[in-house]
């Protein structure tokens, strides 16, 4: 082993480095979160509902499973790659594809059989309604 | 205003935090790109025409204005908030939205008579035909 004269700022180029990686990990990286589909969702209640608001531009309704299982909502489905389509030149791909799925624990209050979907230009809705006892009630109250 | 005792470390300790509010601001901030509306777009060519797609969910014909000048495809509209619903109350909001324009400079003359868009499932597609003089040909030696 030689040896190696000490230099003080060697541990902050050795930081500036890392920190090189992380970002370019994080952008570039081919496992980075940025770079795999996952749907933006809005979640939304009303008074007698809950609605929730999935961006899967593309997809159609047969690319998209929903489910429920122990009060748990699932959405689960794959965004197909444009790359596969050989004798095609690409000149940018930004979009994202891949498989996704995001759960959402649904409240205690809700009616699980009466739940609703509806596909329109690549917004998925669900619709949760909520039982009749969770609905905003109001009670008038007489004065004597 | 009262003495501080130089320490030499000072610097390196501030420098955590700017990071932190570096992150911070990247992510969270009101002005910050992750929370405006940037469309996605993929370009394709092929020998004979670019073709355009462009993510907008939620979106419909009449929120979206696509327009070429000087060889510049220009795509722009607005996506409108789910916020304005003031009768609502949201868990979550992770769609970002507000106005939006992306340019694209076409490297060839194209045939501007016969380029076509269709919005479909909240992808906008755009075909533009390439001109005659900017196919691929193939020239025979004499």
């Amino acid at each position: 082993m030689s040896l190696i004269r000490w230099n003080p700022t060697r541990n902050l180029r050795v930081f500036n480095d890392e920190i090189d990686n992380y970002l370019n990990d994080f952008w570039n990286g081919e496992d980075s979160y940025l770079s795999k589909f996952t749907p933006n969702v809005d979640i939304e209640e009303l008074d007698d509902e809950f609605q929730f608001h999935a961006e899967l531009p593309g997809l159609e309704k047969k690319d998209v499973i929903i489910t429920v299982k122990e009060n748990v909502l699932t959405i689960s489905g794959e965004k197909q790659s444009k790359k596969e389509e050989k004798n095609k030149n690409y000149h940018r791909i930004e979009s994202s594809f891949g498989k996704f799925q995001r759960s959402f624990r649904l409240p205690q209050n809700v009616d699980q059989n009466a739940i609703k979907a509806e596909f329109k230009n690549g917004i998925l809705d669900v619709i949760i309604p909520k039982t009749e006892t969770a609905k905003p009630k109001e009670i008038e109250i007489k004065v004597n | 205003m009262s003495l501080v005792r130089w320490n030499s470390r000072n610097d390196l300790a501030n420098a955590t935090g700017d990071f932190d509010d570096l992150l911070k601001n990247f992510w969270y901030s009101e002005d910050s790109f992750m929370s405006k509306f940037n469309p996605s777009v993929d370009i394709e060519e092929n020998d004979d025409a670019f073709h355009f797609h462009a993510e907008l969910p939620g979106l419909e014909k009449d929120n979206v204005k696509i327009s070429l000048k000087d060889n510049i495809l220009t795509i722009r509209g607005e996506k409108e908030s789910r916020k304005k619903n003031e009768k609502s109350n949201f868990h979550r909001i992770e769609t970002t939205s507000g106005k939006f324009q992306r340019c694209f400079k076409l490297p060839y003359n194209v045939k501007q008579e016969s380029i076509k868009a269709e919005f479909k499932n909240g992808v906008l597609n755009i075909s533009i035909p390439k001109a005659e003089e900017a196919k691929p040909r193939e020239i025979s030696i004499v």
